[in-house]
Parts: structure tokens; C-alpha cells; sequence
């Protein structure tokens, strides 16, 4: 991998230096945030992002593009000290600079358009499936970064991995495959972070857990990912089937006694495979818009406490659902999705229910010939009633150059999934600007 | 008897009076066509089975204050469906923003509109029926955007109701009225005015009324010129007198002859960009 991160960097160096016309296109996008929580009082974070991008066409036929991301954070609150990234590998990992600060290239890849053999994408990228929004049930190709749970934008959170991406047509239907060696899983926060998801630990009583260093799959071939997506538009109807081969990108734990005279357990956490088989699709009819998603993971394992005093492991099917409904009256758009999940021959699993279902509403308005946008969002969970409010602003003071404001309310118990982060409940500003 | 020869000698008079009177107005209305075989010119003016351009969007607000953005835009004849693509390069923080219409010649099938969404990596489908909505902050609707410089043959009926001279072009002035209130409702006008070119069938200047009856907006096409033989908008105004928001449209690099690929109109093409 990293060779063909050094190729592709030679392709850079080139790329700015090339003499022939055309030249390479730069841009960059700043980015400040501040948070405030309000329970603490206290700042939760105050960070500094800049993304500059090149683009630099070798022929019309072939593309390089490289997007870089240079963050900082000057409170060091989210992730005090250098936080471990062992989840991610070497070559996608970021580069931590001091407690505060790093970098890492978001997306380096080569285009090569093959006329009618179709479109290949190489290198680190982000691959997007599916149609629902704020959830996830087909767009698990990349792994996410759970920094800040999931308030952070997906297209920040999201790890670009570095894969290929083969985009081609036969008649109607396009196909695109992927294959991908990268073998990253979700980052998720320290034990001691803000955002670190308790309800995501296995409950081990009073016995005394070693935690050791996560069991990663190593080999390049028989440890990648791949998958294929068929897409067809016809008659008003977008329809997606989809396949991935993948590993579930949270870690699983395997516990075990040890004989050790300061441990009574030793925790292992592994990551294992599974199907997924799915498929979407969108139609509009008359004013309103119409998407769904399923996705059946065939044998994925779970962590259940059903029979033991520690959790055990169970291989066993789940199937996702997902429908939502788009109404966009004038400068005003509605939505709002129903997600309803399902995981059989199951009694009781650590850190969910075995049937699960989520209610998400998003209102969102276009003020001064979008000059300004207004945007309220829930995600409620069924079962728990617990769940997030979100409220936001923008607001463009120049061509380039927006203002941004906003709220995220965590609200349930703290042993749930949202419930854990009510502390986190916080106000936000800031600037975003393109050069 | 002479009392009646009287009144049948006066009412033939007056019958000549009126025909005198009338006969130079019969004269003008023979002269004009009819606004739908004027609408029809615009709809058949030839607009290159291809183009490809830059398009420059000047918002202005009521204050002066105004942000400029700048796309590609595509279009292409499948057949007897037209196809759009507008991809958003500057500034920096839209860059990536793509969205792509196909209007199908039957009137009756409602066209499929996407927008592409960077900071989601999401197409999102929208309803044909909102295409009296506004476009991405401009002062034009999706409808207007779709038309570009022709006038719709299936929504409206059109009188003729004059000649103008406009910017030294003489033009014939129609008034198109939606053909039902469903339609005025989608469009989001209950009139519309248009100066067409007598020459080349351009559209020089248009008038929109809302819904309601109220003056909403004019339009100025102040650029036309010959690019590869084909009549060509190239300055575009509208003001929205409701808002006081003014949008100005700039084409350049304006090309017809190049054949552009089938791909470009694709929503894979709209996710991965130019």
C-alpha cells in the first residue's frame, strides 16, 4: 500500500511540475468550529481544518486528485494527548503532529476513463452507497471516524481507504465493482474521550479485564474487501442491487480466563466477516420523493449474553430496512425516515436489542435565494426513546465565505447508545470558506 | 317609405364607418402570427444537437450585495429528449455540486431531475412537479432553467398582442397564459409576456406574473449572437420585484461542435464530476 502511495505521490510531484499545459488546479476550503458545552461550561473543542486540493489532468483520459486535511484542535479535548489509531492502517492513517494536530491525505487517486471498457477510480477514496440519510445500512464500505459520534459530517468522518473502484455499463444496467485491501475499521475514541461509546464495552462484572491489542486481519488478498453494485434507471424507477464482502468495521471481543496473577480475563478485540446483500431505490411521484434501502448481513457475528457469565459470540442473520419520504414545497424540504432492524435466533445481545428501529424527521429551508439555510433534524430511536436534536444555520456573507451556528441535544438514559453523550450536549459557530 | 330609404341609407353609412374604422386593426392582426406559431419558432429555433459552455451566476441581493458562481454546463439531444447537466467548479466550498434533468418529448411523462450533493456524496431525486421552485438561490425556476431561451408549447397558450421594438430588434410581444390552474400552480406564473425576435426567433425580454396576478419578474437577454451559425444567448438578467434579488447568467466558451460523450449525462457522472 504504501507503494502505491509513493507512486501516486511521484504522480503529484510530477503533476506541479509538468510543463506541458494543462496545469494542475488547486483550491482549498477552511474550516473553524467552536463548541460550548453547556452542563460543563467549559469549551469542548475549537478546531482549525484546512482541506487544499489539486487536480491535475495527465490526458482526458486520466485524472489525478489529491485532496489533503490538516486539522487542529486547540482545547486538545476530543482526543487528549496522541490519540491510538490502531483500528486504521498504516497507509490510511492520519499523522498525528504534537497532542493537537495532524494531517493526512483524504483522497489520492488516479481517474482513468476507458472509454467503453467504463471508469476506474485507484487510490484512497470514499465509496458511497445507498439512499438514507443520518443512518447507515448500505454505505458501510468506508469506515467512519467516531471522533465526535456521529455529529460530525459524514464526508469528514468517513475513512477513504484505498481501494479500486470499476465503473461500467452493459446496455442499461451499470455496474460498478470494488475491491479493497485496506484493511481499516471504524476509529473509534479512547476509553477516556468524550465521545468513547460505553454501551459498546462488554460487560465483564467485577472480574479484573485485560484489554490486548486488537486482532487485525493481515493478509493483503484473502483479507480484502470486495463487493459489486448493479444500478439501473428505468421508468422513472432508480434501483440498486448491491453485494459486499466486508468485515464489520466495529470490533468484536473474544474473552477469554487467563492465567495471570493481576487479570482474571483477557479481552481480544477481533473484527469478522460477513455478507451483505441489499439493494435501494428512488422514484419521484408527483411532489414527493420515495427511497429505500435493505441490507441482509448474512452470518455476521454478534456479541450475546445469553448463556455465559462473559459474552459469547454468535454468527447469525440481520436484515435492515430503511424507507423515507422527500417533500420539497418552494424553499422548504420534509423528510423523513423509518429504519426497522432486525438480528434472529437471538435472546439478549450486549450494546442493542436484537430488534431495533429508528424514526428520523429533517426540516430544512432556503432563506434569501439560499443565502442563508435553516435545518432541524431528529433521529429517534423506537424502542429506547432516546436519541438526538439538531438544530443548525448558515448563512453566505460572501460568494465564498459562510457563517455557520448550530446545536446538538443528545436526550435518554446514559447506558444507551445516544443517552451516553447528554455531557456532550453543546452550541457551535463557525466559518467555513473556499479559496 | 322616404323615412325608411333615410334610416337604411344612414345605417349603411355607419356600417361603412365602422368598417373604415376597423379595417386598419384587421389589417395589423392578419399581419401578426399567431403566438403559438411564434412559440412554436422558439421551440424549433435550431440550438445545436450539442453544447457545452461556461456559465457564470451572478446573485445579487436588494442591498447590492452579490456572490458569483461558476459551472460547466451541458446539454445534448438523445432523440427527441433533452438532457442537462450543470456542474458547480467555483468557489471552492459548492465546487462539486451537480444537477441533471431529461425532458422527455412527451408532454404527459413527467421529467426525472437530480441534484448532486458534495457534502453527502448523495444524489437526491427531485419531483418534476417542483419545477416552479427556484434554482440553487437564482431568480429563474428549474422550469426556466430547462427552456433556457425557448418558450413551452405544452403549458401555455399564447396571443400575439403587438410589435415592440426592443434594443433596436423588432419583435413580436406574446402573452402566455398557463393552459390550467394546475399548471400556473406548478409553474408558479398566472401570465407570462414575451418579446420574440422577428428575425431569429430569440427571445429578447420576458415578464412574469405569479400566481396571485402580481409583476414578479423581468427578464433580459442583452447578449445574442451567431456562435458556429446558431443564435446564442449570452447575457442573461432577471429581477425578481418581489425580492429585489437580481440573477445574471454569463455564458462563454461556447461550443457546439464538439460531440459531447452520452456519459456526461449520467448520474455517475454527476457523483464523480467533470
Amino acid at each position: 500500500m504504501k507503494n502505491i502511495a509513493l507512486a501516486l505521490l511521484g504522480l503529484v510531484v510530477f503533476a506541479t511540475n509538468a510543463q506541458d499545459k494543462p496545469k494542475p488546479e488547486f483550491n482549498m476550503v477552511g474550516i473553524t468550529q467552536t463548541s460550548y458545552l453547556w452542563n460543563d461550561h467549559s469549551i469542548q473543542k475549537w478546531e482549525w481544518i484546512l482541506k487544499p486540493e489539486m487536480e491535475y489532468d495527465f490526458s482526458k483520459k486520466i485524472r489525478l486528485y489529491v485532496k489533503g486535511r490538516f486539522y487542529t484542535d486547540l482545547t486538545d479535548n476530543l482526543e487528549p494527548r496522541k490519540p491510538k489509531t490502531d483500528e486504521v492502517s498504516r497507509s490510511t492513517e492520519r499523522h498525528l503532529i504534537g497532542s493537537r494536530s495532524e494531517w493526512e491525505f483524504r483522497e489520492l487517486y488516479l481517474d482513468l476513463d476507458l472509454d467503453d471498457l467504463g471508469f476506474v477510480r485507484v487510490g484512497k477514496q470514499q465509496i458511497v452507497w445507498g439512499e438514507t440519510d443520518g443512518l447507515k445500512l448500505l454505505d458501510v464500505v468506508n469506515p467512519q471516524n467516531f471522533r465526535e459520534f456521529i455529529l460530525a459530517d459524514f464526508d469528514e468522518s468517513r475513512i477513504p481507504l484505498w481501494s479500486v473502484k470499476h465503473d461500467f455499463s452493459v446496455n442499461e444496467l451499470n455496474v460498478q465493482w470494488v475491491w479493497i485491501p485496506d484493511h481499516s475499521y471504524h476509529d473509534l475514541p479512547e476509553f477516556n474521550y468524550p465521545f468513547f461509546p460505553k454501551s459498546s464495552l462488554p460487560p465483564v462484572g467485577n472480574a479484573r479485564a485485560r484489554f490486548d491489542a486488537v486482532d487485525k486481519p493481515t493478509s493483503f488478498f484473502k483479507d480484502s474487501e470486495w463487493g459489486v453494485k448493479l444500478n439501473q434507471f428505468e421508468n422513472g424507477w432508480d434501483v440498486s442491487l448491491n453485494y459486499l464482502y466486508t468485515f464489520d468495521d466495529f470490533a468484536l471481543f473474544n474473552i477469554q480466563s487467563v492465567s495471570d496473577p493481576n487479570y482474571d480475563i483477557a479481552v481480544t478485540p477481533y473484527y469478522s466477516r460477513y455478507h451483505l446483500i441489499g439493494g435501494s431505490f428512488n422514484k419521484a411521484i408527483n411532489a414527493i420523493s420515495l427511497r429505500g434501502e435493505l441490507a441482509v448481513n448474512i452470518n455476521k457475528e454478534f456479541g450475546t449474553l445469553d448463556s455465559a457469565d462473559f459474552p459469547t459470540n454468535v454468527t447469525k442473520n440481520q436484515v435492515s430496512s430503511a424507507i423515507g419520504i422527500d417533500w420539497l414545497p418552494g424553499e422548504n424540504m420534509f423528510s423523513a425516515q423509518i429504519f426497522v432492524d432486525k438480528i434472529f435466533n437471538v435472546e439478549t445481545l450486549f450494546g442493542r436489542n436484537p430488534f431495533d428501529s429508528f424514526l428520523t424527521f429533517l426540516y430544512r429551508r432556503d432563506l434569501f435565494n439560499d443565502s442563508m439555510t435553516i435545518e432541524f433534524q431528529e433521529i429517534h430511536n423506537m424502542n429506547r426513546g432516546e436519541g438526538l436534536v439538531r438544530f443548525s444555520a448558515n448563512y453566505f456573507l460572501l460568494s465564498n465565505l459562510e457563517v455557520m451556528g448550530g446545536t446538538d441535544v443528545f436526550y435518554g438514559e446514559n447506558n444507551e447508545l445516544f443517552g451516553q453523550f447528554t455531557k456532550q450536549n453543546r452550541a457551535s459557530i463557525g466559518l467555513k470558506w473556499g479559496i | 317609405m322616404k323615412n325608411f330609404k333615410e334610416q337604411i341609407r344612414k345605417m349603411i353609412v355607419v356600417a361603412i364607418g365602422i368598417l373604415v374604422a376597423i379595417l386598419p386593426f384587421m389589417g395589423t392582426a392578419q399581419s401578426l402570427p399567431s403566438g403559438m406559431e411564434v412559440a412554436i419558432k422558439t421551440d424549433e429555433r435550431n440550438d445545436g444537437a450539442n453544447v457545452s459552455r461556461k456559465l457564470t451566476m451572478e446573485l445579487i441581493d436588494k442591498r447590492g450585495k452579490s456572490r458569483t458562481r461558476e459551472t460547466k454546463a451541458f446539454r445534448k439531444y438523445f432523440g427527441k429528449e433533452r438532457r442537462t447537466a450543470i456542474f458547480y467548479e467555483i468557489p471552492s466550498n459548492v465546487k462539486g455540486t451537480a444537477f441533471l434533468v431529461y425532458d422527455y418529448p412527451d408532454a404527459n411523462e413527467d421529467d426525472d431531475q437530480w441534484l448532486y450533493l458534495p457534502a453527502l456524496r448523495k444524489t437526491r431525486r427531485i419531483s418534476a412537479s417542483n419545477r416552479g421552485d427556484y434554482f440553487l438561490g437564482t431568480d429563474f425556476t428549474y422550469e426556466d432553467i430547462k427552456l433556457e431561451s425557448k418558450l413551452s408549447v405544452e403549458d401555455y397558450a399564447y396571443t400575439t398582442i403587438g410589435k415592440e421594438v426592443i434594443d433596436g430588434h423588432e419583435t413580436y410581444v406574446l402573452e402566455g397564459v398557463p393552459i390550467n390552474a394546475e399548471t400556473a400552480n406548478e409553474l408558479g406564473y398566472s401570465k407570462t409576456k414575451a418579446w420574440v425576435d422577428a428575425k431569429n426567433w430569440m427571445i429578447r425580454k420576458g415578464e412574469f406574473w405569479d400566481v396571485a396576478g402580481n409583476h414578479l419578474k423581468t427578464t433580459y437577454i442583452k447578449d445574442i449572437q451567431q456562435v458556429q451559425n446558431i443564435w446564442t444567448a449570452l447575457s442573461v438578467q432577471i429581477e425578481n420585484h418581489k425580492t429585489g434579488h437580481k440573477t445574471n447568467f454569463t455564458f462563454s466558451e461556447v461550443d457546439y461542435t464538439t460531440v459531447i460523450d452520452d456519459d456526461f449525462f449520467t448520474q455517475q457522472t454527476l457523483v464523480r464530476g467533470l
